[in-house]
């Protein structure tokens, strides 16, 4: 199944039922699916007016304790990033996707990684966090959204699924989880009824529930921030993902890489391996909370350089020079204008590194 | 004087007791008499109105007392409601509240209408008024 | 003695943050009684704009969120698709409806979304301290229109009320006034139709209030409604403009 489709699907499976988004490539099949799919179970379809429309609208249904999700590309979610902010200051949960494209401006529609630091780093205004998963195969893309869901329920925090262009267009084989029962869904539904927006059922107590990131007074707001600080440490500690690939003593190349660019990194490694040449790959699947002690723990005994790899000018790069703190060098090598690399070129550019030897 | 007045058709206009003055159409099928049990003239049915109708005027003036109050709590002497009352009975207290405003207040209630003009326009829903 | 007029249940007991005189409070109060007279503060929500009605979410005694600037008929879009059992409602001024939301109102209004709009236009940027607003009289002097609005380099005022009649979708639109108790009192009849076709799942309602800012107009608050009568009720008449419930198209 593609992608975008299949990360739409496992999102309706998951309870899902309010979606707002505005078409863009390269999403628009997500955006088409749900159309098509969200009438049929009850839910809310709509195209906004915009990405800026949209975002709000989810701010509207998070708001209302209901799972909600919307998705757009690069220049799309730019548009949101207020949204997000207002999101993340009021504490609502919901889902966000971004099928990455080439940037800066309106770019192309190719696949790109150039929104690891809007995602991770900020984007919106203020400090505040987003739980931040990066898929490589269509099958994860699809986990995800559900993974997302739970997430943004449990810690009342917006989540972004980081995929790009080429997960959101290639079709591959996938499993989808068991779909929720219309029980499971109601329940869902009623899960945040202690702070939300919603009907008054206990006879006439009148209960006074504000959805609100204003907090005029300063100190009353250092509060709220160092709330929401408290809340993202419990998730640094309980939420980091990484996988590692052909990791062992014999490394002498460390590789870390995300999302699509993992998977050309790792066929690379596997032509290097059969060459005899032991080259490791370290994958985030959380960009944010970045599991920068896994990858200081990969760097093995005989690693002589950490390489990043990925489809922008450095953007994880950062996180890596900080994870390995100055104890091997740090390499880089990227591409961009929606260009995905090649195993071959990668390849080049790792045997290049045994070659100075 | 008053045992008179209980015993005169006037105070038994409007009730269902029969009078022992008039004749009693009810029990007769065949003639029922005229509408409205027909025990009573015209000029009866009008003075009583004319009497209930004074009764009730004075009963609600001496239980009555049309007032508006301002709460200095959330007036913002804006002059709103002084411009408004049609009496003019409202003014600036000397008094200040706690944000310092010149709260407004009523000088004359007994004037007061109750025609709520005072509590229509104000903008802080400070304003109570009472009939 | 009964009590005849007092301070709604639906509003909270939290001081209004106006300036004294600024009407958004008669406003705020023509909305909380007829949420009250209709019985629905159990599934009320509202959504708060950016500008000087921003606390309005400390105001009202139900559920409210507030919204980012302009975005408000989005945020009661996505409210009431999530939870349609409740009744919705945005509250918005000048730069927030007209300005930086215009797509919002627009579209929401265009959508027919059962959720009611009161727009209050009082021709300035209240909170940020006395801007142009896009309703702002021509040659009215404010801060960024220091000269006056030159209806040649930045166009003439925009009448809301009769740019959303242009649409099929919406029920009922108004525009009323709030320049004396004998115009509240129409605006009154307004905000309970309003509130009434909310309730009853019409669609789309939309009342605009012609109203002052003493402040930054920097006239007192009893003048300011003769200031606003002169120069505004022309330009913004008050009307009808749209009543389906009552065949007004």
């Amino acid at each position: 199944m593609k992608g975008n489709e299949a990360v739409a699907e496992a999102a309706i499976r998951s309870g899902c039922r309010h979606y707002f988004a505005y078409p863009i490539t390269p999403q628009s099949e997500l955006i088409e699916y749900m159309a098509k799919m969200m009438p049929k179970v009850g839910g809310t379809f709509l195209q906004a007016e915009s990405e800026v429309a949209a975002i709000n609208m989810v701010y509207g249904a998070a708001g209302a304790g209901k799972r909600v999700m919307t998705s757009s590309s690069s220049p799309g979610i730019s548009l949101k990033m207020e949204g997000i902010s207002y999101i993340a200051g009021a504490e609502l949960p919901a889902v966000l996707v971004n099928v990455q494209r080439g940037g800066p401006g309106l770019g192309d529609i190719q696949p790109a990684q150039g929104d690891y630091f809007q995602a991770t780093k900020g984007g919106g205004h203020g400090d505040y966090r987003l739980i931040v998963l990066a898929p490589s195969s269509v099958q994860e893309f699809a986990d995800m959204a559900s993974e997302a869901f739970d997430l943004a329920d449990k810690y009342r925090n917006p989540v972004m699924i980081l995929a790009d262009g080429m997960l959101g267009q290639m079709m591959e084989p996938v499993e989808f989880r068991e779909a929720k029962t219309q029980a499971e869904i109601d329940a869902l539904g009623k899960q945040h009824n202690s702070w939300c927006i919603c009907p008054n059922e206990d006879g006439d107590r009148k209960h006074h529930h504000e959805i609100n990131s204003l907090e005029i007074d300063p100190a009353m707001l250092e509060k709220h921030v160092e709330k929401l600080y408290e809340k993202y440490a419990v998730i640094e500690k309980n939420e980091i993902q990484y996988d590692t690939y052909n990791l062992s003593d014999a490394n002498e190349v460390l590789c870390v890489a995300w999302g699509t660019a993992s998977r050309v990194v790792k066929s690379a490694i596997n032509e290097l391996t059969a060459a005899g040449k032991s080259v490791g790959l370290i994958r985030p699947i959380t960009c944010w909370p970045y599991p920068y002690e896994a990858v200081a723990a990969a760097i093995g005994p005989k690693v002589k350089e950490v390489y990043v790899f990925e489809l922008n000018t450095g953007q994880m790069l950062d996180d890596v020079k900080i994870a390995v703190n100055g104890k091997v060098p740090v390499k880089f090598w990227g591409k961009v204008g929606g260009i995905v690399f090649t195993p071959a070129e990668i390849q080049a550019k790792l045997e290049a590194c045994f070659d100075k030897e | 004087m008053l045992s008179w007045w209980s015993k005169t058709s006037f105070a038994n206009l409007g009730t269902r007791k029969p009078s022992s003055l008039k004749p009693d159409f009810s029990s007769d099928p065949k003639n029922p008499g005229p509408a409205g049990g027909g025990r009573n003239s015209l000029t009866e049915i009008t003075c009583f109105r004319l009497y209930r109708s004074i009764r009730k005027l004075l009963w609600k003036r001496s239980t009555a007392m049309p007032r508006m109050t301002v709460d200095p709590y959330y007036c913002k002497g804006c002059g709103l409601c002084i411009a408004a009352c049609p009496k003019k009975i409202i003014r600036f207290s000397e008094d200040i509240n706690a944000k310092g405003y010149h709260y407004a207040e009523c000088f004359k209630q007994d004037e007061c209408i109750a025609c709520k003009m005072c509590y229509m326009t104000c903008p802080d829903v400070a304003i109570t008024v009472e009939k | 003695m009964e009590v005849i007029a007092n301070r709604p249940e639906t509003l909270t007991k939290t001081p209004f943050t106006y300036c004294p005189g600024c009407l958004h409070g008669v406003a705020h109060r023509l909305i909380a009684e007829a949420i009250d007279e209709h019985g629905l503060i159990n599934s009320m929500a509202g959504v708060a704009p950016v500008g000087c009605s921003v606390f309005a979410y400390k105001f009202f005694n139900f559920d409210m969120a507030e919204a980012a600037h302009g975005r408000a008929p989005a945020v009661a879009t996505g409210m009431k698709r999530a939870r349609p059992d409740m009744h919705v409602f945005t509250y918005q001024g000048d730069g927030d409806l007209a300005a930086i939301g215009t797509a919002e109102i627009v579209h929401a209004a265009n959508r027919g979304e059962h959720i009611s709009v009161f727009f209050v236009n009082n021709a300035i940027y209240g909170m940020t301290g006395g801007q142009m607003a896009p309703t702002t009289l021509p040659e009215m002097k404010t801060t960024t229109s220091p000269y006056g609005r030159n209806v040649d380099d930045i166009g003439h005022p925009i009448r809301v009320c009769e740019l959303l009649a242009t649409l099929v979708a919406p029920y009922y639109i108004e525009r009323v006034s709030l320049l004396s108790p004998a115009e509240i009192i129409k605006a009154k009849k307004a905000v309970d139709k309003a509130i009434r076709y909310n309730k009853e799942g019409r669609g789309f309602t939309f009342i605009e209030f012609v109203s002052t800012c003493p402040t930054n107009w920097g006239i007192d608050p009893v003048k300011s409604r003769d200031w606003a009568r002169e120069n505004m009720l022309p330009f913004f008449k008050p009307g009808v403009f749209r009543d389906k419930g009552e065949g007004v198209e």
